[in-house]
């Protein structure tokens, strides 16, 4: 192999690996997300859910309300079945 | 507790549409933001390096490796001093028998961050020992030669490993927690004597091509290229570690999920036998 063709080699290599895990990553996150079933929160999609660790005052909408006021951290996004309302969605 | 930049808090978002619908579970619009950067940072970093920056006079192109093999390694000390960090400070913690809920809380994160920082460090020590090889083949003559730096680095890669294999044996994670710390806090002696071998051998490897004490060997468009590049590494790294410490988090909440499903199995399963029990009485 020709020195350029080296240095092209070690560059993509680099980028593909770098880029390889961050695809696993994220799709790991979005795979544990939809398990959980943290879904997409919106204001109409569950009812308010009482957050016993943060005393009062403190609620979140979704199936899954205490668990994502612990998983701070991790965006409610995605299709999640259970707390769609709008029909047209998938 | 307050919201630090790797856990934003999302009563800021309640009764409120997600305003990053459609992103990953993991990402918010910081990370989002974050991650545009890096990709738009690392597109700078190949034309810097592979077209702007001029070939060396003695390594000729071959030194366009120095631009990943740098960073990388850079990174990879970063993260594993990260890691023995966050490892000590959990060690601390949790001294106590019964450390108390904030503590515990602080003690899962500390894990969170060492778990994810040692990937990290993992993954680019791996790129840093390719990409060295690739680089030693055009300017040694070979992939690979059994000399002090490369094999504590070899070392020091295979030490990781077996941290990250002993953080996936099952275990109370309190304990599992522990046991891990204690294993970054061996493995992270290795780091100086990878740093310093080449000062305290004679090796193939040359010594350090950046110091904080000595005049600079490099200058030019070769020194800002190679600045860039480990600014550009930086964040490339420091994106995905936001990330990685987000998915383990939602790891621990599927295993605590699990945990309680079980127990909830095995509830109803022990009050189906005790009404089964009491109906055979009745009878």
């Amino acid at each position: 192999m020709t020195d350029a063709g080296t240095i092209i080699s070690g560059y993509g290599l680099t980028f593909a690996a770098v880029a390889g895990y961050a695809a696993w990553v994220l799709l790991r996150g979005r795979a544990l997300g939809h398990r959980l079933g943290i879904g997409q929160m919106t204001p109409d999609s569950a009812p308010p859910v009482e957050r016993p660790d943060e005393g009062a005052g403190g609620t979140e909408r979704g199936p899954h309300g205490p668990q994502l006021a612990r998983t701070v951290g991790c965006s409610v996004t995605g299709p999640d079945p259970d707390s769609r309302t709008d029909p047209s969605q998938p | 507790m307050p919201a630090t930049a790797a856990e934003p808090d999302l009563r800021s978002s309640k009764n409120s549409p997600s305003p990053i619908a459609g992103a990953a579970m993991t990402g918010t619009i910081a990370t989002r933001v974050l991650g545009v950067v890096a990709l738009a940072a690392a597109v700078v970093m190949a034309l810097l390096a592979l077209w702007v920056s001029p070939p060396e006079r003695v390594q000729g192109d071959a030194v366009r490796f120095m631009y990943l093999h740098l960073p990388s390694i850079w990174v990879a000390y970063g993260a594993f001093v990260l890691t023995a960090a966050a490892s000590a400070r959990l060690l601390w913690l949790s001294r106590a028998t019964s450390p108390s809920g904030r503590a515990e809380r602080s003690i899962r994160r500390l894990d969170r961050t060492a778990g994810a920082a040692s990937e990290l460090g993992v993954l680019f020590t791996a790129l840093t020992l390719v990409t060295g090889s690739l680089w030693g083949n055009l300017t040694w003559g070979t992939y690979w030669q059994w000399d002090a730096r490369l094999t504590t680095t070899v070392l020091l890669f295979v030490t990781y490993l077996g941290y990250l294999a002993l953080r996936r044996l099952p275990a109370e994670p309190r304990q599992r927690a522990r046991r891990a710390a204690v294993m970054a806090l061996i493995a992270v002696v290795n780091l100086p004597i990878v740093h310093y071998s080449v000062n305290w051998w004679r090796t193939l490897h040359q010594e350090a091509s950046l110091s904080l004490t000595s005049d600079r060997e490099i200058t030019g468009e070769m020194y800002w290229t190679l600045m860039y590049s480990l600014a550009a590494v930086t964040v490339i790294a420091l994106w995905l570690g936001v990330h990685r410490y987000r998915v383990l988090r939602l790891e621990d909440l599927a295993e605590e999920d699990a945990i309680a499903h079980l127990l909830q199995e095995r509830r109803a399963e022990s009050a189906d036998r005790v009404r089964s029990d009491e109906s055979a009485v009745t009878r």
